[in-house]
């Protein structure tokens, strides 16, 4: 029998605590009790490993192939990449959004961290990766491309961000409650506005304080959207 | 580590020792209740060393029945199940204190090596030696339950 078999032939043997009497103790006496609560990193660090790999494996393939991109064809790479940056943003919003796909968000609301808490910390998982992505690029084509790695960083993530709020606000509208994939039609909207009306952007192309703006006003949308999307309980009880 | 898993842990501790739910339950929560009272620190050994004297005074208190009915038939599913649990813990009731305990740290609460030298207040290597012991203990009155 091996060291598995035997444990778990031992836990077996044990009932669970009654969870009704469990639950009413902890909370009586939870101020009083010594123990520490997860931090905000610990947090995120335990949701990322409920992120399925395809995610991470994305997130590396767009990276290896606008490197590659970029090899062969220069600073035009951005272009390219910034019609990438949607689907990018579409994905982790989905993937962050799954137990509700999925029917698990009631069971999500039930554990020690709320659903919201949840919901946010693995979106700030992906985020994260993906802004580290964004600046890997940014450095890499910024400075060999020509276009400078402000106005590469900015014509990245604008894309990245205005998807990501476009499929958010998609979220929470009551169809797209019921179709979850509604976030993705968000960022194929982004990124064929970026194809179809790219030579018309291209006016504003040199004007990097634009895309700086873009890039605050976006930042504060999004703020603003996470704070919306953070209130499933809220979604529930409605 | 959380209150909730710590919970857990005392009460599958107290379990196997008082081999009863409600009573078990009842010692987990007096242990919390203790640990609070005496604004303690290192709760991993705190909490064992206390559910352990707990356990004690009630075993002197009243002679601990070593299987009680309603807590083994109350689920009655499985019949494999259930004589598989019965099985282990007759086996586990032939056990020594010491034995008993050991297996209960690390094989049904997955305590670490150092944890368990730090709750026991012996040194790795006999942790290590002990253990090897109960299992081999455990693995045999398995055998002779099953042949029983």
């Amino acid at each position: 029998m091996t060291d598995k078999e035997f444990a778990k032939r031992l836990k077996n043997t044990v009932e669970k605590p009654d969870s009704a009497a469990k639950d009413a103790f902890i909370r009586s006496r939870r101020r009083e009790l010594p123990f520490r609560k997860m931090s905000m990193s610990e947090l995120i660090w335990m949701q990322a490993h409920y992120i399925r790999p395809g995610i991470w494996i994305l997130s590396v393939l767009l990276l290896l192939s606008a490197i590659i991109w970029f090899g062969k064809s220069g600073g035009e790479a951005v272009n390219g990449l910034s019609m990438m940056m949607p689907f990018l943003a579409g994905f982790g919003l989905l993937e962050g959004m799954r137990s509700r796909f999925c029917g698990m968000a009631d069971l999500e609301q039930s554990t020690l961290v709320s659903a919201r808490g949840a919901i946010l910390a693995k979106l700030a998982a992906i985020g994260i990766v993906h802004i580290g992505i964004v600046l890997i690029l940014s450095v890499l084509i910024g400075s060999a491309g020509g276009y400078g790695f402000l106005r590469t960083g900015c014509m990245l993530i604008v894309p990245y961000l205005l998807s990501s709020v476009i499929g958010m606000r998609l979220e929470r509208t009551p169809f797209g409650r019921s179709n979850p994939f509604l976030c993705m039609a968000g960022a194929a909207a982004v990124s064929f506005t970026i194809y179809y009306f790219g030579d018309k952007l291209d006016a504003y192309a040199g004007m990097t304080e634009v895309f700086i703006a873009a890039t605050v006003i976006l930042i504060f949308a999004q703020g603003y959207e996470l704070k919306k999307i953070g209130k499933p309980e809220e979604v529930v009880w409605n | 580590m959380e209150i909730e898993e710590y919970y857990d842990k005392i009460y599958r501790y107290c379990y196997y020792k008082v081999n009863d739910r409600q009573l078990a339950e009842d010692i987990t929560q007096e242990t919390f209740l203790r640990y609070i009272s005496n604004d303690c620190r290192e709760p991993e050994r705190y909490l064992y060393r206390i559910a352990r004297n707990l356990c004690i005074d009630e075993y002197r208190g009243k002679k601990i029945e070593s299987l009680p009915e309603d807590d083994v038939l109350a689920q009655d599913s499985f019949e494999e199940a259930l004589l598989d649990r019965i099985v282990v813990k007759n086996a586990m009731q032939m056990l020594s204190e010491e034995d008993r305990e050991l297996l209960i740290l690390r094989y049904v609460n997955d305590e670490p090596l150092p944890e368990i030298c730090r709750i026991l207040g012996i040194s790795r290597f006999a942790v290590y030696r002990k253990l090897k012991k109960s299992r081999e203990a455990m693995l045999d009155a398995l055998e002779r339950g099953k042949n029983d």
